[in-house]
């Protein structure tokens, strides 16, 4: 009983910091400091074509994500080989995973992979039971200030060092490979990807934090395929000489 | 050579010795293995539960060989399982062209620098100044040849618990949507 109670003031305290937000929703301050820590670890790559470029993709994707939140996208400079998704609409991909890739199509499924995590608020929902697991911590629960943003900011750290759930991971692989399709991407992108994350899985230190956060590449291949991946339509033309161009210039600059 | 170079190097011999030891799988049903990878009937005809070996992956479809005879199938028509490293089966080409590689250490994006990293809400504000509107949006998507597809269809959301297993995908392309068979899915 006494349980219950703890939630339900917990609940009530979140939506007061949610109505107490102004424009700003909670969700979209809890990602803001999501990011920050990440980017804290990992700086923005200093190049304006590189970030546009990246935007671009990101924004041509999330369009069909039904889903309205203000999206930004950005390439850090890391030698590893990870993406992520901040509650919100931030998605963060590192050099390191642009340069392991072929197209403009397998960037796609990246991003379109860490849009799901954001639509289906996977990360925010971590977020919240652990405020709800935490309610007496007042560091998590208040996150209007600034030094509470970065309180916020480093408790999420622990949440993406940590990595969500198997199934989290499928989902995103899964609503990633519809949201690219209905872009007008090529979702064999999809197998390509993996398949890259494949050759490269062993005792790459650039994976360390990916494969131990994300289930084996080769589940999630197997996930997709039988989930019913080659049933999803194909472009009609197999490639595009302007996609492949702006592609090629995008990686080779990293 | 240090010990950790003969240790990498020993792992990469192993991880290739995996990829040509688990390329055989079997097939899921009855099916006619097609000559070509265009959805048109093929004349050699394979059992449900014949072992196959992967020869390459084009697209949705693989190149299989089996007792009797070689020829093409869908992807999921295969059952990964069977060789215990699904897809990891497929040589997709770039196999032993360098692609494994290591390096002495990753700058940055370990759990230690999550854990540990100041933040910078300087980058957030350069990330959230960036933007696109939608005429721009438009030209970047026609210059990329990008067609919006009315997708009415989503994969089966049982496969986390199935992986591997037999199929249970329900994705059916309206008639309008997608490649029909003879369309020439071949690349």
């Amino acid at each position: 009983m006494i349980g219950k109670s703890k939630l339900k003031f917990a609940a009530l305290m979140l939506a007061v910091v949610s109505l107490g937000a102004g424009a700003q929703t909670d969700e979209e301050r809890v990602g803001r400091s999501s990011a920050a820590q990440l980017l804290g670890a990992a700086k923005l790559v200093e190049s304006a074509p590189v970030q546009t470029y990246v935007n671009a993709v990101g924004q041509s994707i999330a369009q069909f994500a039904g889903v309205n939140y203000k999206w930004h996208f950005g390439v850090v400079t890391s030698d590893s080989i990870n993406a992520f998704a901040m509650p919100g609409g931030y998605v963060l991909v590192t050099s390191g995973l642009v340069k392991q890739l072929q197209s403009e199509d397998d960037l796609a499924y990246v991003l379109a992979h860490e849009i799901a995590h954001v639509t289906r608020r996977h990360h925010y929902q971590v977020i919240q039971r652990q405020r709800l697991a935490e309610q007496a911590s007042k560091n998590l629960q208040e996150v209007s200030k600034e030094d509470e943003m970065v309180k916020l900011s480093l408790a999420s750290g622990q949440i993406y060092a940590r990595g969500l759930d198997k199934t989290a991971e499928y989902e995103a692989d899964r609503l990633g490979a519809e949201l690219m399709t209905r872009a007008g991407y090529d979702p064999v992108s999809t197998l390509s990807v993996l398949e890259q994350l494949v050759q490269i899985k062993g005792n790459d230190p650039r994976t360390e934090l990916l494969f131990s956060t994300h289930p084996n590449p080769v589940e999630r291949l197997n996930a997709l395929v039988t989930a019913g991946l080659d049933r999803l339509p194909r472009p009609a033309t197999k490639t595009n000489a302007n996609r492949e161009k702006r592609f090629k210039s995008f990686r080779d600059s990293l | 050579m240090n010990i950790d170079c003969i240790i990498y190097k020993l792992g990469v011999a192993l991880l290739v010795l995996s990829f040509g030891m688990a390329n055989a799988q079997t097939v899921k049903d009855d099916v006619s293995l097609l000559d070509k990878p265009d959805g048109q009937t093929g004349s050699v005809k394979v059992k449900a539960g014949t072992q196959v070996k992967v020869l390459k992956r084009q697209g949705f479809w693989v190149e299989v060989s089996s007792s009797s005879g070689q020829g093409w199938l869908k992807i999921s028509a295969i059952n990964f399982s069977s060789g215990g490293d699904g897809p990891i089966a497929i040589d997709t080409g770039r196999l032993g062209k360098g692609n494994i590689v290591s390096t002495s250490a990753a700058r940055g994006l370990s759990a230690k620098d999550l854990l540990q990293g100041k933040p910078n809400f300087d980058d957030v504000a350069k990330l959230e100044k960036l933007s696109f509107d939608s005429s721009a949006l438009q030209a970047f998507r026609s210059e990329g040849g990008l067609q919006p597809v009315n997708l009415n269809i989503s994969l089966s959301s049982s496969v986390a618990a199935k992986a591997g297993g037999a199929p249970v995908g329900s994705a059916t392309p309206a008639p309008s949507e997608g490649k029909k068979k003879g369309d020439g899915d071949d690349w």
